[in-house]
């Protein structure tokens, strides 16, 4: 099948994906708003438990709540993201046996519903980053931009684990272990400043660091992401889309015979 | 024009003798150098067409590959070889209800599953009223699924999957879940959608299901086709296919047919049998002559595991005398014993059903309180 097909078919389910990601987003929070403000309430826990831990050890940083919540969040999309797009196919046998749709939506529809969740994340931070900063600087207008870039990222990385966990079962706990060292090994709790100098090219080697830190660019400090940030993320999520949209395509023949 | 073309088709599945779904099992697997697995070719070299607006059927015992060709027309399975064309929309009846979602209303699912079947938002709305009328549940439509009983579930999701107008429908032995008037329904939309000129094919035990829908049918056996044709010629062959192997088994498992083993309700007919020491599995046979040699018998279903009861619908209520059979099997085969077939119990059908006395009210003072 070509790839134009795949293609005109995904425009051709545009309605499924829509309904799949509100089923998605329906059932994350129960159908109730409540549900919503309950799933922030641990995010904004550890942010306060994090900052008032780190901001002793790091006492001068500028803005540094701030950064610690916007530095979570953006983590919480990738994780979040990540993590629930490994059962986007395994958890819905029967639509993948027994019944035909390109499977990519069903791993589409997860990532779009988890980009919803974030943004709403984010407006919440908003009036408090207003209070913690007294201002809200007009590079905001760039969040669209940068998360959608970084939802090309999480899509292309679910478009791997979705695929591969159909014949892996345990690469949710090995993807546990990746989630838990990235989150140390990008810029959340600490400033970037503090990565010594010998170390930070490879460091920034990290998409999601160039992410986070263009996050709080626009949201907190009110600078332009710079264009080399720009081009290496841009190159890694074509890389990394591609590279899993092959994957998918080749491991998705057998998905009905191994769900 | 043909609706469904299917050109030299094959599929292998790849049985390994150490399953391994985890990356740890996979890298032991490596390490131990396990790489052995079994071969098994479900299908092999099937070609055949389906002209538009025909009602195809598809038989053959379990495993002989029935489930797994309509599972690469309706494109869910991938075939190692040969190539599908399958025209228009497919509306894929391998399961009812795929898709639905327990948290959510009865409304919402149906525009879910309306659009899982390839329709649009627009489509669903317009066929939302014959949805819900057909299903007898416009009652209900605003309550959460998950309190739905089976019954409900089944007909909301039959309801909602005819009425995708489809151009053709796959089957798979839906008609063989719900209770008997649902059944009846099914049969009698099946009647109807071919009537509208629908394509389908539809795979079943049922032969009579299939001989009354199908004109044309193909018998599958080992993953190839042994005949296909008439529907009644291929059935025929199947029988025939069957009686070959019954010699195979030296002593018959003795079977006793009790004396109220057939029992006529209406258009319904019970059978009832014993079990039979060494039988895995019993065949019912129902004829129109004493010797069903000579006539032509039916088969009304191959029952696999201790089934020891069968309730025929819609039974042809016409007041003549039929004969019926059960034989058992095992692995080796079915016993065609001179003992078993002497054995034929009649019974009239088209009598009315006896009713003992009439139900009485046990405390009718008690029902004035209402």
């Amino acid at each position: 099948m070509a790839t134009s097909d795949i293609r005109l078919r995904m425009w051709q389910y545009r309605e499924l994906v829509i309904n799949l990601t509100i089923i998605e987003l329906k059932n994350r929070y129960q159908n109730t708003a409540l549900g919503f403000f309950w799933s922030i309430l641990g995010p904004f826990l550890l942010a306060t438990v994090l900052y008032f831990v780190f901001s002793n050890i790091f006492p001068q940083e500028e803005n540094f709540a701030a950064n610690v919540l916007v530095g979570i969040m953006a983590w919480r999309f990738f994780a979040a993201g990540t993590m629930s797009s490994l059962y986007s196919i395994v958890g819905k046998p029967s639509l993948v046996t027994k019944v035909y749709i390109p499977r990519k939506i069903l791993t589409l529809s997860t990532a779009l519903s988890v980009l919803i969740s974030s943004t709403l994340e984010f407006i919440i931070l908003l009036p408090i980053i207003f209070v913690l900063t007294g201002g809200i600087p007009v590079t905001i207008l760039l969040f669209p931009l940068v998360s959608l870039l970084y939802f090309w990222l999480v899509y292309g990385v679910s478009l791997f684990l979705s695929s591969l966990f159909v014949y892996f079962r345990d690469l949710n706990q090995i993807w546990d272990v990746v989630i838990f060292s990235g989150f140390f090994l990008s810029p959340i709790v600490y400033p970037l400043s503090r990565i010594p100098d010998s170390y930070m090219t490879y460091y920034l080697l990290n998409p999601i660091t160039r992410l986070i830190i263009m996050y709080r660019d626009v949201m907190v400090a009110g600078n332009l992401p710079s264009i080399g940030s720009l081009i290496v993320v841009i190159s890694f999520c074509v890389i990394v889309f591609f590279a899993g949209s092959f994957v998918f395509n080749k491991l998705q023949r057998r998905f009905a015979e191994a769900v | 024009m043909d609706a469904i073309v299917v050109d030299n088709v094959s599929k292998k599945f790849k049985i390994p003798h150490e399953k391994k779904t985890t990356l740890f099992q996979n890298v032991v697997g490596l390490v131990r150098r396990q790489f052995a697995y079994e071969e098994f070719w479900a299908l092999k070299g099937i070609s055949f067409s389906v002209e538009q607006g025909e009602a195809f059927g598809i038989i053959g015992r379990n495993g002989s590959g029935k489930t797994t060709l309509l599972k690469i027309l309706a494109n869910v399975l991938y075939s190692e070889s040969g190539s599908v064309t399958v025209n228009g929309r497919v509306a894929p009846f391998l399961e009812l209800g795929v898709g639905f979602q327990p948290e959510l209303t009865a409304a919402e699912n149906v525009y879910i599953y309306c659009c899982i079947l390839g329709m649009s938002n627009k489509e669903a709305k317009s066929k939302y009223d014959d949805i819900f009328g057909f299903a007898e549940l416009r009652r209900f439509e605003s309550m959460k699924l998950k309190n739905f009983s089976s019954g409900m579930y089944l007909r909301l999701a039959f309801s909602t999957a005819i009425h995708t107008n489809p151009d053709t429908l796959l089957i798979d032995e839906v008609l063989a879940v719900g209770d008997e008037a649902f059944q009846q329904k099914c049969r009698d939309k099946m009647q109807e959608l071919k009537g509208q000129g629908k394509t389908m094919v539809f795979v079943s035990h049922a032969l009579d299901a299939v001989e009354s829908l199908c004109q044309r049918s193909l018998l599958l056996d080992e993953g190839r086709i042994i005949s296909i044709g008439k529907t009644e010629e291929v059935i025929g062959d199947y029988l025939e296919m069957l009686r070959s192997e019954w010699p195979i088994v030296p002593s018959a498992p003795t079977l006793i047919s009790p004396d109220d083993g057939a029992t006529v309700y209406g258009t319904s007919v019970n059978f009832r049998w014993n079990p039979s020491d060494g039988a895995t599995k019993y065949l019912l046979v129902v004829s129109t002559s004493p010797n069903f040699i000579q006539s032509k018998p039916r088969i009304f279903g191959e029952f696999v595991g201790n089934v020891l009861s069968h309730t025929v619908i819609g039974f042809p209520n016409d007041g003549t005398t039929y004969y019926w059979w059960v034989w058992g099997g095992n692995e080796a085969g079915i016993t065609h014993h001179a003992d078993t077939r002497a054995n034929g119990r009649s019974f009239i059908n088209g009598e009315a059903p006896t009713i003992p006395s009439a139900p009485t009210l046990i405390s009718p003072d008690e029902g004035e309180q209402f």
